[in-house]
């Protein structure tokens, strides 16, 4: 019996041994500050609310008045297919020249970039580039707009070169309660511009900072691929012909099995946070409208995957590494 | 670690060299070299065997634990 329970006792001093191990502990940590973290960003209070959402409808009944000029004109119902087709396209072309096309080449590392935009109110991309006004922009790649509206989704445009966000909002109707809705469509002007073919956000800025973000994204750009190219690629190819070569359990292929987990785990986490970052830098573009996309949301899982999986590889190496030193060392 | 192979001793003692014992233990001068310098970790008892047979002498006089402080 007595054997038994010291049995069982150094099962569990194993079991407790294993959740010592450091990289557990900084994964464990470095996924409860990120908690944290998520959780004050998305209950700072500069998110204004403007209207009911579609959520607390749900199957009241509601009443709709459509009192605005359309933003864009409308196809007439006589139009031929092909006419139909070509005017479409028009409205399409001339509304992404309202909203501003790209003016020249725009630089991007993962959530950040540099943009610059043209646009003018009544002419086309193949007209003299002075008729145009030239603007510049910071992309915040994983901010998108929330388009899910309380009826209609929710669109953006530009007229006069301000941005407007066109939704209806929802209000109970008085004396009836939550039974009853009456909706609106509304104009709400917004401090953020949008890129509605990439759905990312866009913070105005001068000239002068766009030229510096495009040449400094650019390098680091270039050395964040180089440094993947030559350590993650390199690496892994590297600890590949290291096995094929008969020496699996070396010190090289530990440290690079190592130097891959903490890539995978640190560099997509370190990008998330300060994605985060942004919008406590820019708090004064954000809105109630927007959201995180779902690209933030893919690149850390899928990085968080490949780190478990090369995280269980270099303990596994690093074991196999120790068990090969004792029998090298045994006579 | 605080075991220390005294293979020297009993080596000057017997009048025999390196290359002659691993020889007759059958193990190589790599080997040998590690359990001289005292980067061994463990020694088969085998091995043990066969040195003290090569060296007609008892585990006791090539093994000693000095603790290190």
């Amino acid at each position: 019996m007595r054997n038994v329970y010291v049995y069982n006792l150094n099962v569990i001093n194993m079991k407790l041994n294993l959740l010592n191990y450091r990289i557990v502990n900084v994964v464990i940590n470095g996924a409860i500050i990120l908690f944290i973290v998520l959780l004050v960003v998305s209950a700072l209070p500069f998110m204004m609310k403007s209207g009911t959402s579609i959520h607390s409808i749900g199957s009241a009944g509601y009443s709709i008045s459509r009192s605005l000029k359309p933003i864009d004109s409308l196809p007439s119902d006589t139009l031929s297919h092909g006419k139909y087709m070509h005017f479409v396209d028009s409205v399409k072309q001339s509304r992404n020249m309202k909203n501003g096309v790209l003016s020249s080449w725009s630089v991007s590392a993962g959530f950040i970039g540099a943009v610059p935009l043209e646009r003018c109110e009544e002419c086309s991309i193949w007209d003299d580039s002075k008729l145009k006004v030239k603007e510049y922009f910071i992309s915040l790649n994983w901010w998108t707009l929330d388009t899910v509206g309380a009826i209609d989704p929710t669109k953006y445009y530009v007229k006069g070169g301000e941005p407007y966000l066109r939704k209806v909002v929802c209000k109970p109707e008085p004396g009836k309660g939550n039974e009853t809705f009456h909706c609106n469509e509304v104009d709400i002007p917004v401090p953020f511009r949008y890129d509605v073919s990439n759905k990312y956000m866009l913070i105005p800025v001068s000239e002068q900072i766009v030229k510096v973000l495009r040449v400094v994204l650019s390098c680091f750009t270039s050395l964040l691929i180089l440094y993947f190219l030559y350590y993650i690629v390199g690496g892994f190819i590297k600890f590949l012909m290291e096995i094929a070569r008969g020496t699996p359990f070396s010190d090289r292929n530990v440290r690079r099995l190592k130097r891959i987990t903490l890539s995978f785990l640190l560099i997509p986490l370190a990008f998330f946070l300060l994605n985060l970052l942004m919008r406590i830098v820019f708090y004064r573009y954000f809105t109630a409208d927007i959201k995180l996309s779902a690209a933030a949301w893919g690149v850390l899982w899928k990085a968080a995957v490949l780190s478990v999986i090369f995280a269980a590889l270099y303990f596994a190496f690093k074991q196999g590494k120790k068990l090969k030193d004792e029998q090298d060392l045994t006579v | 670690m605080a075991i220390i192979i005294n293979i020297d001793v009993m080596l000057a003692r017997r009048k025999m060299s390196l290359t002659e014992l691993s020889e007759k233990v059958g193990i190589t001068m790599s080997n040998i070299s590690i359990l001289k310098t005292g980067k061994a970790k463990a020694i088969r008892v085998e091995t043990l065997d066969a040195i003290c047979k090569a060296l007609n002498c008892q585990p006791g006089d090539i093994l000693e634990y000095a603790e290190v402080e």
